[in-house]
């Protein structure tokens, strides 16, 4: 008789156990695609149509490039101002820029976007498309960091650039 | 005395029901665990290939590479490299930077992708895309996407640093003369 006191609540824990865990696995799921969904869409948001509000619900206090060769703001540790600043700055270069994701994927802390980026830029006089990877660091459901590399020697080749190897010393130089 | 036999089969039953609704959870779950696995193993074999390329055996894409495998660097090119494609550049590749490094920094899986932050580094001792040896040492960052089908790499796609790579080589960018 005693028994039965003792199974009935082991039993009901173990139930319990196991619906608790399913829980926890759906509520992951859930706020991976949530992020994903805010991601495409505010992210989009700032770029594309350079909604800067977006910053304050979307980018951490303090917003750290890890890594993103190239970019002048490589290395710095951004508060709200400078990031609005960057984004700015880019799409003065490119008024009419344009982002495009072809692929979002989310572990962890980690938001990875590859993407394509067009536009004109104004200083060239050019258009352009090029790519890029993006490794996000993600706290709280905000962006705080990033490592990228973007395809910039193709963007700049898209602007009119090319690539000359250096003048070789004690040569003089040829006439055309 | 009677209660015991009234409990226990509403104990059962109860049991049962919970068990009955959560057998759909119970086997979502083991789905989960399943993936974690595949995911746990598919960052074993892209270190195990990233430290065999480190080695300079280029014959791991046979090894871990499906034969429809393609390679896209920049990350949307509309020209893949495909796997045999792939080998004959790198030979190229070990033979312009015969230490060559690819050092993984960071590494996460996604169901059937993974994701690496790769640093690169070398010494230019050969001719790399016709630019004769300098001897310059290289370090460049690069991002690997690669995509896994029954167990082996279908697709890689990578963006590295191809420009700070060309300027470290000693290469200038400059706009275009003017005619």
């Amino acid at each position: 008789m005693k028994k039965l006191s003792m199974i009935l609540p082991l039993v009901l824990l173990l139930c319990f156990t196991f619906s608790c865990q399913k829980a926890e696995e759906v509520a992951e799921e859930h706020n991976v695609e949530e992020l994903i969904n805010v991601f495409g869409e505010k992210a989009m948001e700032m770029w594309n149509d350079g909604n800067l509000d977006v910053v304050e619900e979307i980018i951490a206090p303090e917003y750290v490039i890890y890594s993103d060769p190239g970019d002048p703001y490589e290395k710095q540790t951004l508060d709200h101002e400078t990031y609005k600043k960057r984004v700015l700055e880019t799409r003065t270069a490119t008024p009419d820029i344009h982002f495009t994701s072809e692929d979002i994927i989310v572990k962890g802390d980690k938001l990875v976007n590859r993407w394509t980026m067009s536009g004109t830029n104004k200083q060239a006089g050019k258009q352009f498309s090029t790519t890029g990877l993006t490794i996000y660091h993600v706290v709280d459901g905000k962006l705080k960091g990033h490592w990228q590399n973007i395809d910039r020697l193709g963007l700049y080749q898209q602007l009119g650039f090319t690539l000359t190897p250096p003048k070789p010393p004690d040569t003089p130089e040829e006439k055309k | 005395m009677k209660n015991p036999t009234m409990i226990l089969p509403l104990v059962m039953i109860l049991c049962f029901m919970v068990g009955c609704q959560d057998k759909a959870a119970m086997a979502e779950l083991e789905e989960f665990r399943a993936q974690a696995a595949v995911e746990e193993q598919n960052i074993e074999l892209v270190k195990r290939y990233i430290d065999e390329l480190g080695k300079g055996n280029a014959a791991i894409f046979e090894d871990l590479c499906a034969p429809e495998y393609s390679f896209y660097n920049p990350s949307d090119t509309p020209e893949p490299l495909s796997r045999e494609d792939m080998m004959e550049f790198l030979k190229m590749i070990f033979a312009a930077f015969p230490d060559i490094n690819w050092e993984i920094k960071k590494i996460l899986a996604v169901e059937d992708r993974v994701i690496v932050w790769n640093v690169v580094t070398g010494t230019h001792e050969g001719e790399y895309m016709g630019i004769p040896a300098t001897g310059n040492k290289v370090l460049v960052s690069s991002i690997l996407m690669l995509r896994f089908q029954d167990g082996k790499i279908v697709e890689e796609r990578e963006e590295a640093n191809m420009l700070g790579l060309m300027q470290q080589l000693g290469m200038e960018l400059k706009p275009k003369e003017k005619e």
